[in-house]
Parts: C-alpha cells; sequence; structure tokens
C-alpha cells in the first residue's frame, strides 16, 4: 500500500501536524513500512464475535459538582494567552475559512 | 546501618526497621538519593529529583516518633514514571510538548500511596508520551541499562525500571499499554506488573490509548510488587473505567500449585519449532524456566491461541488510532509548549510539528490514517473484530489452563540505537506483551534470565500472579 504524497499532506492537517518538505518521503517509507506490517489483517477470518456487555455505562448523579470557579484558576494558569479570564486564540474562522480544509 | 544492608531491604524489612526505630525514614530516603548521585549521571533514570523528599521522609519520622503505628509503605522511596501527575509537580511524558506544565492535580494512584505515607523521589525517564520499546524515544535523552551502559533498559518504563535495578528507588511506578512496564521489567532484572485493564485508576495518567493503559509497580520482588498494587487497586469515581476487583472471568477457581496447569501459547512458543523470531539465549532461559516449574510438579502444556497470530497487526492499528486521539488536545492553547503561526491553523501545525518528536509523529498519523473515511473498516474495524476474537479465545483457554506463562521479550536487551532507525524492528520488541492489554487480562513479568518469564492471568486474578511468580522467584 502506497501512501501518497497528497494523502499525507491530507493526514497532516486532520491531525493538525505540520510536516516539512524534508520529513514527508521519510514520513511515507516509514507509513508504508508500518501498514505493510499490519495489512496482513485484512485477509484474517474474523467471524463477528459479539461485542462484550462487560462494562456499562458510569453515570453519576446530576447534582451539584463543586463551587463555581473552584477550579478555573489553577486550569487557567498555563494558558498561553489570555485575557479578561478567557483563554485566548486566533480567529477561529479566517476570512473566506482559508486553510481549513474540512 | 551498613549501605550493603539498606540495599537488601524489601518493602516489609524496610517497614519493620521503620517502624521499630533503627532506621529513619530520612536514612532510607538519603541512601536513594546518595544512589542517584552516585549513577545517574551515567544512567539517566531520572528527569528530576524532587527536592522536598528528605522534608517528606521528615514527616513520617516524626509519626513514628510520636510511638504512631505508620502503614506499611510509610517512608518507603518510590519513583514515579513522568506521566503519572503528581500535583505542583512538573510532568512532561518524556516530551517537549508539555515543556513548562505543572500538573493542577494528582493522579488517583498518587493521592492513594500519598495517604500511606509512600515518599516520592522523582520522576522517571520514559519514551516520549509512552511511544517506544527502548526509553530511547525520549526527548530528553535515553536511560541506560544498568547491567550493560551501552544497552537500552527497554521502554517505555525504562527510566523506572533502571531506578529500581541500580537501587536508585525501592520501587517504582510505571504504565503499559503494550508491554511498557513488563518489557523494561525484564531487560533490568526486576519484576514488573501490569493490572488488569480497569484494576487501577487511570485518573492522572497522560493518556495513551486509553483501551489498554494501566498503571503499575516495578520492584525487586514479587512481594513487594503485589503490595503496591494491593495499594493502587481500586474504583476510582474520577476513572469510568475502573472497576473494584472480583474475577470476571470463566478461570477455574483458585487451586493449590501441585493442581495448577500453565499453558505456552504455540503462536509464542512452538515446543516443536525451531522459534527463530526469538534469541537463543532466550530460548535456553525459558527451557529452564519450564524445567525448574516441572520439577516442583507443575504441568506445562502447550495451548493454541490462533488469534495472537495477529496480534501486533491488531495492536498497532488500534493503538496508534487511540493515540491520535488522545494526543489531539496537545496544542499549546491551555498549556504545555507553543509555537505560533500565522493563523490558528499554523499554531497548531507548527506546535504540533515542533513539540512531538518524530515516533509520536509517525504514531498520530497512522492512527489518523487507520480512522479516516475510507480506510476505517478495512484497518481499524476488522482489528477491533479480531481483538474481540483474541479475548473470546482468552476466555475459553483460561476455562482450560490456569496460567498462560511466555517469556517475556523475544530479546535480550539490544544495543542503543541499534532499533532505532526501523520503527517496525522496535515493534517486535513487544510481540509477547500485547496481548494482555489487548484482552485486558493482567500479566506479570519476572527475571529468569535473557527475555524474562511472563505470566499473564484471568481477569482480575493478580493474585494467581503473584502466586505463580513467587514460586519462580523461589526456586529458579
Amino acid at each position: 500500500m502506497a501512501v501518497s504524497k497528497e494523502e499525507i499532506k491530507k493526514l497532516s492537517i486532520l491531525a493538525r501536524l505540520g510536516i516539512s518538505e524534508k520529513e514527508i518521503n521519510s514520513l511515507r517509507t516509514d507509513l508504508d513500512k508500518i501498514l505493510d506490517f499490519v495489512s496482513g489483517l485484512k485477509s484474517a477470518s474474523a467471524a463477528e464475535a459479539p461485542l462484550e456487555g462487560f462494562v456499562g455505562n458510569v453515570l453519576r448523579d446530576d447534582k451539584e459538582g463543586h463551587a463555581a470557579g473552584e477550579y478555573s484558576a489553577a486550569l487557567m494558569e498555563q494558558a498561553t494567552e489570555k485575557e479578561k479570564g478567557y483563554i485566548k486564540v486566533k480567529k477561529v474562522l479566517p476570512d473566506g475559512r482559508q486553510g481549513f480544509d474540512d | 546501618m551498613t549501605k550493603i544492608n539498606l540495599a537488601e531491604l524489601n518493602i516489609k524489612q524496610a517497614h519493620e526497621l521503620l517502624q521499630n526505630g533503627s532506621l529513619s525514614a530520612r536514612e532510607l530516603a538519603d541512601f536513594y538519593l546518595e544512589n542517584i548521585k552516585k549513577h545517574d549521571n551515567k544512567i539517566h533514570a531520572y528527569l528530576e529529583v524532587f527536592d522536598d523528599v528528605l522534608e517528606k521522609a521528615g514527616e513520617v519520622d516524626r509519626e513514628i516518633k510520636k510511638g504512631k503505628e505508620v502503614p506499611l509503605l510509610a517512608g518507603i522511596p518510590v519513583a514515579v514514571k513522568d506521566n503519572i501527575l503528581i500535583k505542583n509537580k512538573k510532568c512532561s511524558a518524556g516530551s517537549k510538548m508539555l515543556e513548562g506544565f505543572v500538573a493542577p492535580y494528582s493522579a488517583g494512584v498518587i493521592k492513594k500511596l500519598e495517604h500511606e505515607g509512600v515518599i516520592f523521589l522523582g520522576r522517571t525517564n520514559m519514551d516520549e508520551f509512552a511511544m517506544g520499546s527502548s526509553t530511547e524515544n525520549s526527548a530528553f535523552g535515553p536511560t541506560r541499562n544498568p547491567y550493560d551502559l551501552d544497552r537500552v533498559p527497554g521502554g517505555s518504563s525504562g527510566g523506572s525500571a533502571a531506578a529500581v535495578a541500580q537501587q536508585m528507588s525501592l520501587a517504582a511506578l510505571g504504565s503499559d499499554t503494550g508491554g511498557s512496564i513488563r518489557q523494561p521489567a525484564s531487560f533490568c532484572r526486576v519484576v514488573g506488573l501490569k493490572p488488569t485493564y480497569g484494576a487501577v485508576s487511570r485518573f492522572g495518567l497522560i493518556a495513551m490509548a486509553s483501551s489498554f493503559d494501566q498503571i503499575g509497580p516495578l520492584a525487586k520482588s514479587v512481594e513487594d510488587a503485589e503490595i503496591i498494587f494491593n495499594v493502587i487497586k481500586g474504583r476510582d469515581s474520577f476513572d469510568a473505567t475502573s472497576i473494584d476487583g472480583g474475577s470476571t472471568s470463566a478461570g477455574r477457581s483458585n487451586l493449590p500449585v501441585e493442581n495448577l496447569v500453565l499453558g505456552v501459547p504455540k503462536e509464542i512458543y512452538d515446543f516443536d519449532g525451531e522459534n527463530s523470531g526469538i534469541d537463543q539465549s532466550v530460548v535456553a532461559a525459558f527451557q529452564q524456566t519450564i524445567e525448574t516449574l516441572k520439577a516442583l510438579g507443575i504441568k506445562i502444556k502447550q495451548v493454541g491461541l490462533p488469534s495472537l497470530k495477529h496480534v501486533m497487526e491488531v495492536y498497532y492499528i488500534i493503538m496508534p488510532a487511540e493515540t491520535s486521539s488522545n494526543l489531539a488536545r496537545y496544542d499549546g492553547i491551555k498549556y504545555g509548549f507553543f509555537k505560533k503561526g500565522e493563523n490558528l491553523l499554523a499554531d497548531y501545525m507548527k506546535t504540533r510539528e515542533h513539540g512531538f518528536g518524530a515516533e509520536v509523529r509517525r504514531r498520530i498519523l497512522l492512527g489518523t490514517f487507520v480512522l479516516s473515511a475510507g480506510y476505517y473498516d478495512a484497518y481499524y474495524g476488522q482489528a477491533q473484530k479480531i481483538r474481540r476474537l483474541m479475548r473470546k479465545e482468552f476466555e475459553k483457554i483460561f476455562s482450560e489452563i490456569d496460567i498462560i506463562l511466555s517469556p517475556t521479550s523475544p530479546t535480550p536487551p539490544f544495543k542503543i540505537g541499534e532499533k532505532i532507525d526501523d520503527p517496525v524492528k522496535m515493534y517486535l520488541a513487544d510481540i509477547f506483551t500485547v496481548a494482555a492489554n489487548l484482552t485486558g487480562a493482567p500479566a506479570i513479568s519476572v527475571p529468569a534470565g535473557p527475555g524474562g518469564a511472563q505470566f499473564m492471568a484471568p481477569w482480575f486474578e493478580e493474585e494467581k500472579l503473584f502466586n505463580i511468580a513467587k514460586i519462580l522467584e523461589k526456586n529458579l
């Protein structure tokens, strides 16, 4: 299974993971090797085993968890950019949605 | 108290000496701190030695001086793998991506051990985000095997294993997703336990693959590993996948040793075959293990677990898939390493490109691939089917035998740099250990020559593991 350069670029955007031009080829080779390694599975016979009902949903009562703001300061402390108690990021929807393919 | 004596102490002995006043917790902690100073610049097991070790030890001493009965683990020095959160301590999962990150809360297991008075010595080196079998993937340099500094200690809990082996800690915590406690335990000749999936809380463990991960102990003896397991196990309301013990398997009820039947899967070690995928030294050592156990009257037979033929493929599809999902949170926005781009997408792309090392990026891309439209069913869907089949096969086999036996690793510790350029070669290091993560069954590795010996038991029957492991430990 040969992974194309286009495929790698698509994956990199999906995974929000930048890949430099010089890395693309070594990553293609690595991915090819690994996919080769795992594709024996495609031909394995897999008589459908029923989904195990071993663990169910684990819920808690819908009542007061903790006081509002109790953990906010600790959790906000390490944010890269903050403003007035909010985490600050660049525009999520840039004009014309440039750069986002999904 | 001479240093030689301290080196031979186990948890129970240390506790006795602490409780009766022959040894202070400060002295005990200091023994390990001195060893760290003496050896760790060669071995590099620790990323950080905590600066409050003696202070915490002093607190235990004060309780003892007051005449109080302290818990078994009070004053016992333990090293903690760098992916387990300790409140107000740095935590980096061996990665640049968590540069500067300080844990805002403690993991469930840490809270439990703290309650018993354990002294945390520091955080140990690991493969970045637990991805690796040699600790060479750490962003902070490899750890070396105390028995041969040119060789790897195994991974991803290499720092923890090396710390225990080199007397730089009495015991350690590690995490195991595909063998990351057991394989380094075998490489460093210590005991390593991966509990049943769900037996120990994952709250506060930096997630790698959520349906595989478990925290477990590394120690010098089976009994020490058992003591730590019994403290850290148990349902945690902060981890919805954790359960309180109780066997859920089809395993046979507790039998005396003479009636035990151990099964060696043909797919791992063929009694009649050449076993060319296993190093000769491991074959010889494993034969020795089998003879030792047989001589005690334990029955050992060959069993068939056909799904094991695909164990690596299943693991290297499902694990990267879960990993790619778990690592999506690292974006530099809420904490950690951040590299600025021209827009938000570029912020993410640059941060993750430069914060993550090569193996992490490989696995994220692989995981993204197998989960993407058009490939999902052929890879991920298929792998999950085989995984369920494997579970069923294990359930059936545990109704016929008590414990599965195999070597832990197909090779003895390899040289640093030997496998790092070939990901697939490195992946094969896990071939005997991953089945326990895929099925959730508990497994323990015990020193038994090159390759170690691994026992797997039915779900929540860790006691069976401790019993057989102690037998081998005593008689080998």
